[in-house]
C-alpha cells in the first residue's frame, strides 16, 4: 500500500468574535483529542512555540489555549516569498468530562503541545461498617 | 522594503514581520513563478534573504529529526519527511482528529547554485529553517576596470 501523502492544509485564521489584546493575524492549532480511562488528552499543532510563549487557562470548563509568535527566528531576515504567514494562536475548548483542574500538565515538544487533563476521581464508594 | 529587525515595541514587530510576509504572498520568485503546482504542496515554505544567503522555513511539527531529510541536487532543494500517527492504547477513543499524518517528498529550484558546505539544516521547536549560501561561482562580484 503507497504511503499516505501529507496534505497542504491552509492555516486557519481566528474569528474575530472577540476582542484580541494582541496584534495581528492569529492562528486556530490544529488538535487532536482523545480520551483515555484516566484522562482527556489534547495535541496541538504549535510550531515556533516555546514553553514560555504558551498560556494556558481552565476555568468554568473552558480551556483557553494561547501562544505568542517567537520573533527571534525572524531578526534579520527579509521575506522574499511566502506561502504561509506567521501568528500567535489561540484556541477554546468546552470541556464536558469533570477535570482536576490541580493535576493539569503541559509538555511541548518539536512545536506539539501536549496537555494531560486527569479526570476527577469519582466519588468513593464508602464501605459503612454496621456495628 | 527592508530586513527584519527588533524594534522596542513587539506589539509593532509582530505587525510589521506579518505584513512583510503578506507582500512576499503570491509574490513571484525570483524569476520563478511556483505557483500554481508549488502553493499547494506540503509542506508550505517561506523563503527569506539573510545577507549572502537564503534562509527557507517549513512548519512540520511533531516530526522526529531523524524522519527529516534535507537534500540537494545540482540547484534543486529536497525535502522528504514523514510524521507517525499516534496509535492509541485500549479503552482509548479520538474525540477530534484534525493533526494530519503521512509521508511527503517536495522539491524546488533555487535560484543560484549553492554552496553545498555552508548548507546548514536547524529543526527546532516543529520549524525547519534551511540555510543556503551561494557558491564562491555565483557570488557577485566587483570587476576591476582596466585601462
Amino acid at each position: 500500500m503507497a504511503a499516505k501523502e501529507i496534505e497542504k492544509v491552509e492555516k486557519r485564521p481566528v474569528e474575530k468574535t472577540e476582542e484580541m489584546t494582541w496584534a495581528g493575524n492569529t492562528y486556530q492549532p490544529d488538535v487532536d483529542i482523545w480520551e483515555t480511562p484516566e484522562a482527556l488528552m489534547l495535541a496541538a499543532d504549535v510550531p515556533g512555540v516555546r514553553k514560555d510563549d504558551l498560556e494556558i487557562d481552565l476555568r468554568d470548563g473552558v480551556l483557553t489555549v494561547s501562544a505568542s509568535l517567537s520573533l527571534k527566528d525572524y531578526e534579520g531576515l527579509r521575506p522574499l516569498y511566502s506561502e504561509y504567514n506567521v501568528g500567535n494562536f489561540h484556541r477554546r475548548f468546552t470541556l464536558g468530562e469533570t477535570i482536576d483542574q490541580e493535576k493539569i500538565s503541559a509538555t511541548v515538544d518539536n512545536g506539539v503541545l501536549t496537555l494531560t487533563l486527569p479526570k476527577r476521581e469519582k466519588a468513593m464508594t464508602r464501605r459503612i461498617a454496621i456495628a | 522594503m527592508s530586513f527584519f529587525h527588533f524594534s522596542n515595541d513587539a506589539f509593532e514587530d509582530v505587525l510589521k514581520l506579518q505584513r512583510a510576509i503578506d507582500r512576499a504572498l503570491g509574490r513571484p520568485f525570483l524569476g520563478h513563478d511556483w505557483s500554481p503546482s508549488g502553493r499547494g504542496l506540503f509542506p508550505a515554505l517561506n523563503v527569506f534573504e539573510a545577507d549572502d544567503a537564503l534562509v527557507v522555513k517549513a512548519e512540520v511539527p511533531g516530526m522526529a529529526k531523524e524522519d527529516l531529510q534535507v537534500e540537494i541536487e545540482d540547484n534543486r532543494l529536497l525535502l522528504a519527511g514523514k510524521r507517525e500517527a499516534a496509535s492509541l492504547g485500549e479503552g482509548c477513543a479520538y474525540h477530534r482528529r484534525e493533526r494530519n499524518s503521512g509521508e511527503f517528498r517536495r522539491a524546488f529550484r533555487l535560484p543560484f547554485e549553492v554552496d553545498r558546505e555552508k548548507t546548514a539544516a536547524k529543526y527546532q521547536d516543529g520549524i525547519l529553517t534551511i540555510r543556503l549560501e551561494k557558491a564562491e561561482a555565483a557570488k557577485p562580484r566587483q570587476i576591476q576596470i582596466v585601462g
